[in-house]
């Protein structure tokens, strides 16, 4: 009887200390244990990470390019950032355009001034051509007389010329205005209504 | 209409299994809270508890939304057929009939405001961003996803697991109400906490101090988390409140849970952790409480902390990557973010400014408490109650790690202490200043409405706009329509829709909001792969990237097995790091062929050391981590190898030295450390071949924002660089490489 109180007794003391929170039981002791074990768990994670040594991988063949680098600086009425390098006399968008007054200004930014066109996607509106008749549109690139174009007639027009040199500079934006010599004016508001413009800009031959 | 019904169900769901688990937890472990705390607090426990029930759904994917119905309504069911809903605690003393009509007033109006605005579609830039962006991708992917690729996946999420189930039926608005649910329950619990201390006017002040604050309206109003953040960190003050005043061990259990479900919400608040466990030391002057605190706190830490070290070897990514090294995160990174969020990153270089800032202006960073807290120090004079010293202990350890991130919402965690300390500054035993109290209430709500901060806040500040959005909030406008129109970044998201098929990854030089879209996209800065993408599509344009010398060390022909380049250098900047284009050898000048026996390494960042050796002039091998003494690149030729000049081929660095050195007879020793420098040209197809690499590393799709640092030369000329544009609108531009 002794001798089984004993082991009984000894048992208690190897079995692990439980402790009543409320209706849960916890096991304090086992859970210490690893509780304090885990940061020598951590740090010993810390040192796993490291790769073997690679061999080289496959070589990459040089790339032949049939043409140069052509920049090209046009604004698309539609660019999400059109708005940023409009500088006057360009209205909301309608699609893919833009309404203009007489002078559309526009800034773009030139990274090289080597080779340059002035191109520009334009159109004149039956419905003001019927009152403005034949127009002309004169452009000029910083102030500078760059193109003009007769307008005999509506309808879609495309400009690509070669800008002539020393109008811009590189890295210095450039400021092209496209200037209609006759504008609808709205007879009850009195806007001015230029042509529809759908892109304008600078490209790199 | 639907939409708006089926946010308020997701949101209605979550919140009553939160609350449901939470009072079958306090019968549980016996602790019975009074009835205006058993609502909060109940929620909060309930959150902390069912938040790890949802990631275990996550982690079996089994996340389909019949299941996290079932998961919702399973606490829900039991709750009620055990009648643990009913509030079975003491009632208070009635409240003063001032309090009741001050109060009713002013959180009804604040209320109406905010409840309308987390209703309507959610259009917050780090809510639909992050928060909900994964959130998003778990909820279509049925699970976790292996993320190695963006580093907010890699924090821990305890409240963005309750967002789940909200948005698998409610979508984006559902997360934000959930979130307003906490915003409300941290209101009730300083209200409950004043009631506590026996002056009703010091909780109502400090609740409504709290409420009204312009950063934590528009914060717990969208599907942020700061807010809740707060919520949890108040329940664990509160339960040690309790545990201090009756000793019932069932509140250690509450208060570990608690203390650990902090770390799960935001790594940050991890610091109430230790506050807890020195406050129980300090109170049991025994051992074993402070043990249960720290057990029942590991339950809510570790599958956080397993989960990061099983995806990314890392317990705590995307930090301490120079302890648990891993090729996910690049130690520069997380230099350099902590570096800027400390106060460069939102243009704050005089931390002098800061009170006014916070507080008032609210432009840089981001957000404002709100004037009333201009008069936080006079949370000073409540020292002279213990319950205020206790108060201000636990704000200043909230506040404590405020400077490693100067946004205004990172103080949100500490305001319900400065609130109820300014509030308990300004009472008296038998609450004789009541009528200070109620006009600071009057003066708070008057200068923190919107309409008002309109004229006191700088323009810009991230502060609630001066509507009530409820046409919004009852789709009474269209979600799509309001969404376009508010939020430019839904747009962009909808653009990558249309124009990227499913599957695909995106490269993102600029921010999208990922819940909207379903596509990966991988944000520049957000990963090592990511950034190391990123370097590479700036190389292909920006010369200060390109490799622009080559570094030649020249000695007599020699036979060797192994040789390195070993950086010698102390540049004393931080921001420098080291960086190899090409490592060439040479004998007789020829280039000694690259063989599948060579054995490469590098340190640090030894991952990347291929992109030395791919022949490639568009990838590099960088430390990503400060350039210090002791880095290099070696190679193992495996065989004797006749070598009589090795060519490192860099960008242009003047702060590095470089000294070549040979392993023999077990130990290395210096071959040469005078290179010859020449500069080169880089080639013309360096364009083409960064977009190669993309397509080597997966990525057929580019997305580059209009006033992205590539984006003028991408759009100059997209086919020399080997893209075509798919899709332009919304401030961004997406590409698609041509294979």
């Amino acid at each position: 009887m002794a001798l089984r109180r004993a082991a009984t007794s000894r048992a208690a003391a190897k079995a692990p200390r439980k402790v009543r929170y409320s209706s849960l039981t916890v096991n304090v002791r086992l859970l210490s244990n690893l509780a304090l074990l885990s940061p020598a768990l951590l740090s010993l994670a810390a040192c796993k990470n490291m790769p073997e040594a690679y061999a080289p991988p496959d070589q990459m063949a040089p790339i032949t390019m049939s043409r140069t680098y052509r920049i090209t600086h046009v604004i698309n009425m539609d660019d999400g950032d059109a708005e940023s390098h409009f500088v006057q006399d360009i209205r909301g968008l309608n699609g893919n355009w833009r309404w203009t007054g007489k002078r559309p200004t526009a800034r773009v930014p030139v990274r090289s001034a080597d080779n340059l066109h002035l191109v520009m996607d334009f159109a004149i509106a039956d419905a003001t051509f019927k009152t403005t008749g034949p127009v002309k549109v004169t452009v000029y690139v910083n102030d500078k007389l760059a193109a003009s174009l007769s307008c005999p007639e509506p309808g879609e027009r495309h400009l690509d010329t070669p800008l002539p040199p020393g109008l811009v500079e590189p890295n210095k934006d450039a400021v092209i205005a496209a200037e209609i010599d006759k504008v609808w004016v709205s007879p009850t508001d009195a806007t001015e209504l230029g042509f529809i413009l759908k892109r304008i800009g600078l490209t790199q031959e | 209409m639907i939409q708006a019904l089926a946010a308020l169900l997701g949101a209605s769901l979550t919140v009553a299994a939160c609350y449901a688990t939470g009072v079958l937890l306090l019968e549980r472990l016996g602790l019975t809270l009074k009835r205006t705390e058993q609502p909060p607090l109940a929620f909060i426990l309930g959150a902390a508890c069912f938040h790890l029930a949802v990631f275990a759904v996550l982690a079996a994917h089994v996340a389909y939304w019949p299941v996290l119905v079932a998961l919702c309504l399973v606490p829900i069911g039991g709750a009620l057929a055990k009648g643990a809903w009913r509030l079975r605690g003491e009632a208070e003393a009635p409240l003063d009939y001032s309090i009741k009509r001050l109060s009713l007033v002013l959180f009804g109006l604040f209320s109406l405001l905010y409840l309308f605005h987390a209703w309507a579609p959610e259009a917050s830039p780090d809510g639909s961003g992050y928060h909900l962006g994964y959130v998003s991708r778990y909820v279509r992917a049925h699970g976790f996803e292996w993320v190695t690729t963006n580093m907010y996946a890699a924090l821990s999420a305890g409240v963005e697991m309750l967002y789940v189930p909200a948005f698998a039926i409610g979508r984006h608005s559902a997360a934000a109400l959930v979130h307003f649910a906490f915003l409300i329950a941290l209101a009730m619990a300083i209200f409950a906490y004043g009631r506590r201390l026996g002056k009703p006017w010091v909780g109502a002040a400090a609740a409504f101090l709290v409420f009204a604050s312009p950063v934590v309206g528009i914060d717990g109003t969208t599907a942020y988390i700061d807010v809740a953040v707060a919520a949890v960190v108040f329940a664990v003050f509160y339960f040690l409140e309790l545990w201090d005043e009756g000793r019932n061990p069932g509140a250690l259990v509450a208060v570990g849970l608690l203390a650990g479900y902090a770390y799960a919400t935001k790594y940050t608040a991890f610091v109430i952790l230790p506050f807890t466990l020195l406050f129980v030391l300090w109170r049991a002057r025994k051992l074993r409480p402070a043990i249960t605190v720290l057990l029942y706190s590991i339950l809510m830490v570790a599958p956080w902390m397993v989960k990061d070290y099983i995806v990314l070897k890392d317990p705590v990514a995307p930090f301490a990557d120079t302890v648990f090294r891993n090729p996910f995160f690049h130690p520069m990174f997380e230099s350099e973010y902590k570096e800027l969020l400390s106060g460069p990153g939102y243009g704050i270089t005089d931390k002098r400014t800061l009170p006014l800032e916070v507080t008032i202006r609210g432009a840089h960073p981001q957000g404002l408490l709100g004037m009333a807290f201009l008069g936080a120090p006079i949370a000073l004079l409540a020292l002279r109650f213990r319950a205020g010293r206790r108060l201000v202990a636990c704000g200043v350890v909230m506040a404590a790690l405020y400077f490693t991130n100067v946004g205004t919402r990172f103080l949100i965690p500490c305001l319900p202490f400065v609130a109820l300390a300014m509030a308990l500054a300004l009472s008296t035993e038998k609450e004789k200043l009541a009528p200070v109290l109620a006009l600071a209430m009057l003066f708070h709500a008057y200068t923190s409405w919107p309409s008002q901060l309109e004229h006191t806040a700088s323009p810009g500040a991230w502060k609630l706009d001066n509507k009530i959005l409820y046409r919004q909030a009852l789709r009474l406008m269209p979600q799509e329509r309001y969404l376009r129109e508010s939020f430019a970044g839904y747009g962009a998201a909808m653009l990558v829709d249309s124009a990227v098929p499913k599957g695909e990854r995106v490269l993102a030089m600029g921010e999208v909001p990922q819940s909207y879209t379903a596509r990966d996209i991988l944000i520049s800065y957000q990963s090592a792969f990511n950034e190391r993408l990123v370097d590479t599509v700036n190389m292909g344009w920006a010369d200060g990237f390109q490799a622009r010398v080559a570094d030649k060390f020249s000695f007599p022909e020699r036979t060797s097995t192994r040789i390195r380049i070993l950086q010698t250098a102390n540049p004393g900047d931080a921001h420098f790091q080291w960086g190899v284009h090409e490592l060439r050898f040479f004998d007789k000048g020829v280039e000694v062929p690259r063989r599948p026996e060579w054995r490469l390494k590098a340190w640090p960042n030894p991952w990347d050391v291929q992109l030395a050796f791919d022949n490639n002039p568009a990838t590099r091998w960088r430390s990503w981590e400060v350039a210090v003494p002791g880095q290099y690149v070696d190679v193992d030729f495996g065989r004797p190898e006749a070598v009589d000049e090795v060519r490192v081929e860099h960008a242009w660095d003047y702060k590095t030295k470089l000294e070549l050195q040979e392993f023999a007879g077990g130990a290395w020793s210096k071959l040469a450390d005078t290179p010859r420098s020449s500069p080169i040209e880089p080639p013309a197809f360096l364009r083409k071949a960064a977009t190669r690499e993309l397509l080597r590393s997966g990525i057929h799709y580019l997305l580059v924002g209009d006033g992205d640092f590539a984006s003028q030369d991408i759009r100059d000329d997209p086919e020399f660089w080997g893209l075509t544009q798919i899709a332009s609108g919304s401030g961004i531009r997406i590409y698609r490489v041509v294979p």
